[in-house]
């Protein structure tokens, strides 16, 4: 019995020994200041004759176009220190290396060669060029991305008219990681109607093989500055650069999907007057399809309701029935007025992105079907009537606008 | 059979859990491609319903037949139905049957784990514990199992919660709709995957003998096949949500892609597919350990060898079926022909054994 208890123990000790030197440590772990944690990625078209063509690989075929691609990796180790008085020394939390070649895995092989190699992915945003998107098509580009398995499906997508890479080089506010701040920006949506919904790379797989038009945020760096500033279009059948929104055309088009989370709409009630400040609280659209003897026309009826929050008016009382009467009025003209201007600026692109395809498929599949082969052609041809309909339900705080 | 001796039976929940177990194995990570593949419409989860009503009355009939011998294992009653020799062979079949279901999830679990968690540990090393730890709860019995049962079950119900409601972040209603746009046809069509889907209620046969009230058997029924049901509906429904059904095709794991795309900012961890993961991983060491058992049983009552035995036996033959296939398409293949051998073979068997059986109960009076 004793004998027994004592073998026992022994068994126990050899156990627990062989459990403690298996559970010290993940046998694949590796030092998180030795591990490069790439958080952001741009690609970029090399212009022929530019200055980064002695960065050419060697024995590439000069007709084909060469992509760029410029990783963002953030240094863990100077995270913490980058709060130190010295600011002319402090460390930079982050690093960018660039890399070109033919694919976007033959980068990052070649990336091997010049770095210690990158553990996995931990991407928070992707900014590919409007340059490279007319030669690429989005899933060329994307399908490294989309396959590996290091790589989440997580990260924002961003296009850029200018620089891919520039937007990866500045942050507004200084000390910020560029691909971290720019995802953040995002996030701003609930205040400004300029933001289009953003598109993470799981978001982006179902326009991708539905062959279906989509915009992405376009980064604008200007003056070491970054903006998101406008829209990029990704043309449905070839997943290729379609054309560019500006800041007014992403507000109307975000009426047509009724997408509008926030934001401000500028109105004039009355001629020579100062204009005043609709801030938005709700919004909804319903686009309906028509069909009139075989001829389509589609009727969008937006509704919002918001608040008065602004307005540089001599005394008044905001209140008062027959000026919110007038003030929404107006509003509703100006709302009419971006969503045309945007549906004009598609039939213009051929393209389309506001969902007057998705529904016309929900309400009428079987015109959709017949017309979805040259859908972005036919777009052009088809009438579109906007209404708006504006409730102001709130003045804010104050009642009288201040003198 | 001498560790069964000991008088333990199992509750209605442990063989519900059992149940619910043995059916969603590997299967669900990646069912929302399979019958987006075969469908090509949105409105697949129309035929989920529809083969989960067929696998309700399969296993209704599962409970009659099994209730007709209240004591013994399908391995013991088969014998006795369809005489001594065709009944031994038809066992072995099913041994086989279990081993290769059993290699298959070793292998899918594998798979994953090697992809998406543990890159570069070693096959051997994932697959040792693996069985090691499965051939030591099998020893126990199938009331250990039960158990076991009991506590991973519920956790893995609670994580495939999770991960539907974060699959609402992505969720596009558009990608879904309109209902039933092709027709019927495409529907009708799907059954021929969504059939093969159901793998592993098979289990009833064999765990009913084992129940502390065996009356309460088409309860199990009921709730098994409602909440599997329940679940492969909504991984198909929140997977095509995400990605739309051209997209689900595209993505090898679609229900570990709907984790995956997804940043939850707001909660202490922002990525949760490792401890969905591991979660996942102890659903199917379930499933593989109730086929491993049930092959095991079929070795030793056929055989009539001591079930630990038997469980030695057997130990290496899941470990090489599991490295047969080459790739993961052939892996997947092997997963479409269990299912289509449970769905021809089993729901087959259990109508003509139960007919052979009230025909003989009605002869002998």
């Amino acid at each position: 019995m004793d004998d027994g208890g004592k073998r026992k123990g022994w068994v126990c000790l050899f156990v627990i020994a062989g459990m403690a030197g298996l559970l010290t440590g993940c046998w694949s772990g590796a030092a998180i200041e030795d591990r490069n944690l790439d958080i952001g990625v741009a690609f970029d078209l090399v212009e022929p004759g530019g200055d980064e063509v002695k960065q050419k690989p060697i024995g590439s075929t000069p007709e084909k176009p060469i992509i760029q691609r410029t990783v963002q990796f953030a240094l863990p180790q100077s995270g913490g220190s980058s709060g130190g008085s010295e600011s002319s020394g402090a460390p930079k939390t982050y690093f960018n290396l660039e890399q070109t070649g033919e694919s976007i895995l033959e980068i990052i092989r070649e990336v091997n060669l010049r770095a210690n190699s990158s553990a996995g992915f931990h991407l928070k945003s992707i900014i590919i060029s409007s340059k490279l998107l007319e030669k690429f098509p989005m899933h060329d580009l994307l399908d490294f991305l989309l396959a590996d398995n290091d790589v989440r499906l997580s990260p924002q997508v961003f296009i850029s008219t200018g620089k891919a890479a520039d937007a990866l080089r500045t942050t507004t506010v200084p000390d910020q990681i560029p691909a971290i701040s720019l995802r953040d920006i995002l996030k701003n949506r609930n205040k400004t109607a300029r933001l289009v919904k953003p598109m993470t790379l799981a978001k982006i797989i179902g326009p991708l093989r539905n062959e279906s038009s989509f915009v992405l945020p376009n980064v604008l760096t200007a003056n070491k500055q970054v903006k998101i500033a406008g829209a990029g279009i990704i043309k449905g059948g070839s997943q290729t650069y379609g054309g560019y929104l500006t800041e007014k055309e992403v507000e109307g088009l975000q009426w047509l999907r009724g997408e509008v989370k926030g934001g401000i709409v500028k109105c004039k009630p009355s001629p020579g007057n100062q204009p005043i400040q609709y801030e938005v609280l709700s919004a909804n659209s319903k686009i309906k399809a028509m069909l009139r003897k075989g001829k389509l026309s589609f009727r969008v009826s937006i509704t919002t309701s918001g608040r008065l929050s602004e307005s540089y008016r001599s005394v008044q009382d905001k209140g008062n029935p027959g000026l919110v009467h007038e003030i929404e009025k107006e509003t509703a003209k100006e709302i009419q007025a971006l969503a045309q201007g945007t549906v004009d600026r598609m039939h213009h692109l051929h393209v389309e992105v506001a969902g007057f395809g998705n529904a016309l498929r929900l309400q009428n599949t079987k015109k959709w079907r017949e017309v979805k082969p040259q859908w972005d052609e036919e777009f052009g041809n088809i009438p579109i009537r906007i209404e708006a309909k504006v409730r102001l339900v709130d003045q804010g705080a104050s009642t009288m606008s201040a003198e | 059979m001498e560790l069964d001796k000991k008088n333990e039976r199992l509750t209605t929940g442990q063989a519900l859990f059992l149940f619910i177990g043995s059916m969603m194995g590997s299967e669900l990570m990646t069912l929302p491609r399979e019958v987006a593949q075969t469908g090509k419409v949105p409105d697949v989860w129309i035929s989920i319903i529809i083969s989960g009503l067929f696998y309700a009355f399969i296993s209704w009939i599962m409970v009659k037949l099994a209730e007709c011998y209240p004591q013994q294992t399908f391995y013991e009653f088969i014998q006795r139905l369809i005489g001594s020799w065709a009944g031994k062979a038809i066992g072995l079949l099913l041994v086989i049957y279990f081993l290769v279901f059993a290699g298959f999830e070793l292998r899918s679990v594998n798979e994953v784990t090697s992809f998406l968690l543990l890159e570069g540990t070693p096959t051997w090393a994932i697959s040792s514990v693996f069985l090691w730890l499965s051939l030591y709860m099998c020893a126990g019995g199938l009331f250990a199992i039960g158990k076991m049962c009991q506590v991973v079950v519920p956790i893995f119900l609670c994580a495939l919660t999770v991960i539907c409601l974060i699959g609402l972040f992505l969720f596009d209603s558009n990608y879904l709709r309109p209902v039933l746009s092709e027709g019927a046809m495409p529907v009708i069509r799907t059954l021929r995957t969504t059939l093969f889907s159901f793998s592993g209620h098979e289990c009833l046969l064999f765990i009913l003998y084992q129940m502390e009230k065996p009356r309460e058997g088409r309860k199990v029924v009921g709730y098994g096949i409602g909440i599997t049901l329940f679940f492969y509906v909504a991984s198909v429904i929140v997977s095509i949500g995400a990605f739309s059904v051209k997209g689900v095709v595209t993505r090898t794991w679609p229900f570990v892609d709907v984790i995956r795309g997804v940043e939850l900012s707001f909660l202490f961890l922002e990525r949760l597919e490792s401890l969905l993961l591991s979660i996942w991983i102890m659903q199917v060491f379930i499933t593989f350990s109730i086929c491993y058992y049930l092959a095991a049983l079929g070795v030793s009552k056929v055989l009539r060898l001591p079930i630990a035995a038997a469980l030695f036996i057997l130990l290496p033959l899941v470990f090489l079926l599991s490295l047969l296939p080459k790739g993961i398409s052939d892996l997947f293949a092997v997963g479409q022909l269990l299912g289509l051998v449970s769905f021809l073979f089993f729901s087959i068997a259990s109508v003509l054994l139960l007919l052979i059986a009230k025909a003989r109960s009605w002869r002998h009076g």
